[in-house]
């Protein structure tokens, strides 16, 4: 019987922006269906290691498969949700027009969205609690609700693995709950979430997996076994001060 | 109820072409046709010179108020004004080539002096510590100044055919000849089929540029076409509406567009509609002006709707924003 492939594999990345390297000789394995966190000090390489991935910053070696394929081969397999502050909220589009470009893919050139994507479209904004404002522009929107349209998009893309850079950062206890909500739901249909994270009080409830990154690799395992705090040391090289309480639970 | 703001709008701005166009006839009027009939000239299209300028100017304003709205909602704007310079040398040489203002040489200098530009820029940029402005700055300026050594040339050079040139720095919609509106149609055309053709891709690489490239969207080719066709837009354009002031139909428009609508579907339209008013409005002033340069009247105009969009606008506009903070002191 041939060997289920994982849904991404990275074998010895390393990832430079200007020519100053960030990212050192990653390996990693996901398994599927589970709930993965990437944490670690700021300027650890956490979005770098998402663009790299993702063929948005060039590699400067190693390779990554997607369920056995090359990035490029596996793009239907892939969900994303960039952070908040990359893009420009008083672009003239509503909340619908943004949720809908997570079908585009699918759609391929020349074709238009159909009444199943239009459905879809809802069905995805109503998971996230967002159907009431599909028809609003999406300035003057809170920093959750933003968050949860990106949310919303990704789910419309119905992929299988899901890259997601720093959902939680700044967001309301509302939607907090229902990115919590979403996740699992992905998680029990079998989908594959590597999330980046920056809290590590509620790193041990949201994750099955972590992994502790600074420019390379610091441990990688089970949340139980690998969130100790020997580990979390080695990662935040001393700029650990708040966490000892919640990890005393 | 969106529908009917906008509607009201539309009308608005009707109300605001027809009575001036008519006034406007009537101060140009320099033949001893009465006003009437000058107007009724220029509605039937009798006069060729008036039917190729007025035709240049719609499709001048298409194709700006069209592209011109990608670059202001991807903060590109001054992209344009680079160009828009940077093509000037072109246009010399391109009439250096065989000493006649051939609209295909006059073209084809301009996309590579643009392209050289552009290619500049990104360069200066990629490999230097300067960042876009200064880069931009810099190049727009050089090539400039280069263009307008090598015109001045060419002013003095005898006999040679150079008539009409010089309408490059400020625009004369009533120098369009039958050659160039031609190329001007194709210009417009293309531009309207690509951008409809793919209107999802470029929305998608305009609003999220890292998303876009996630899901395989060939954003840097997308975007190379797209400027392109920037590029294109402008050497059509500049004929009427000269080097100097070009950039102020891509930018206007749009930039007025953008205070009255929520879409980028509407958005697109409404500047397509607004670039045409101002490019008819511009030709029409510059027309029975005793054919003052065209450029300068298309962009004021351009820049009155803006004004007034920006106090009267539905919803945006200052006026409207006014009354709505207003309104929660008065219960």
């Amino acid at each position: 019987m041939k060997e289920n492939p994982y849904p991404l594999e990275i074998k010895n990345l390393s990832a430079a922006y200007d020519k100053s390297p960030v990212l050192y000789d990653i390996n990693l394995k996901i398994p599927k269906g589970h709930i993965v966190g990437v944490l670690g000090p700021n300027g650890a390489g956490k979005s770098t290691l998402l663009k790299a991935v993702m063929g948005l910053i060039k590699k400067s070696k190693g390779s990554v498969t997607i369920f056995g394929k090359p990035f490029r081969k596996a793009l239907h397999h892939v969900g994303y949700v960039p952070q908040r502050e990359s893009i420009d909220w008083d672009f003239p589009v509503t909340v619908f027009d943004v949720v809908m470009m997570g079908r585009y893919n699918g759609l391929g050139l020349f074709k238009r969205p159909k009444k199943a994507d239009h459905e879809a479209v809802y069905a995805c904004l109503e998971k996230v609690h967002m159907l009431p404002l599909a028809n609003r522009q999406i300035s003057n929107l809170s920093g959750g609700q933003q968050q949860r349209i990106f949310l919303a998009r990704a789910l419309a893309q119905e992929s299988d693995l899901y890259f997601m850079d720093e959902p939680f950062a700044g967001v309301d206890a509302k939607t907090e709950k229902a990115i919590i909500d979403v996740l699992h739901e992905l998680r029990s249909k079998g989908k594959t979430l590597l999330v980046i994270h920056h809290d590590l009080s509620t790193a041990v409830d949201y994750f099955d997996y972590v992994v502790l990154l600074n420019r390379q690799i610091i441990a990688y395992g089970p949340t139980k076994e690998t969130f100790t705090l020997e580990n979390l040391e080695k990662t935040y090289e001393g700029k650990l001060q708040v966490f000892h309480a919640s990890q005393t639970q | 109820m969106k529908r009917r703001t906008s509607l009201r709008f539309l009308c608005f701005l009707v109300f605001l072409v027809f009575p001036s166009v008519l006034f406007a006839a009537k101060i140009g009027d320099i033949s001893t046709l009465s006003w009437k009939d000058q107007a009724f000239r220029f509605f039937t299209f009798q006069d060729p010179s008036v039917r190729i300028a007025l035709l240049g100017s719609v499709l001048l304003g298409i194709s700006c108020g069209l592209l011109g709205a990608f670059l202001v909602v991807r903060s590109k704007s001054l992209f344009g004004d680079t160009l828009s310079h940077a093509v000037l040398p072109g246009i010399a040489l391109g009439f250096l080539w065989n000493m006649e203002k051939n609209p295909i040489n006059l073209f084809i200098g301009a996309t590579i002096a643009g392209v050289l530009g552009v290619f500049a820029v990104n360069r200066i940029r990629s490999t230097t510590i300067l960042k876009e402005d200064s880069s931009m700055g810099l190049v727009l300026s050089s090539f400039y100044a280069l263009g307008i050594l090598l015109l001045t040339m060419i002013q003095n050079i005898p006999n040679a055919h150079q008539a009409g040139l010089d309408k490059f720095l400020f625009g004369q919609a009533s120098a369009i000849s039958e050659h160039d509106l031609v190329l001007m149609a194709i210009v417009t055309l293309l531009s309207i089929i690509i951008i409809v053709f793919f209107f999802k891709e470029f929305l998608t690489i305009s609003f999220d540029s890292a998303f876009s490239t996630a899901v395989g969207i060939p954003r840097r080719t997308l975007e190379s076409i797209l400027m392109t066709l920037v590029a294109f837009s402008i050497v059509i354009s500049l004929q009427a509406v000269g080097v100097v002031l070009i950039s102020a139909m891509l930018i206007i428009p749009p930039a007025t567009a953008l205070l009255v609508t929520n879409r980028f579907q509407s958005m697109i339209l409404l500047s397509v509609l607004l670039g045409l008013i101002s490019a008819i409005f511009g030709t029409f002033f510059s027309f029975t002006a005793h054919n003052l340069p065209t450029g300068p009247f298309m962009v004021v105009s351009a820049a009155l709707i803006f004004v007034l969009t920006l106090f009267f606008a539905p919803r945006k506009g200052i006026i409207a924003q006014w009354r709505t903070h207003r309104e929660p002191s008065i219960h």
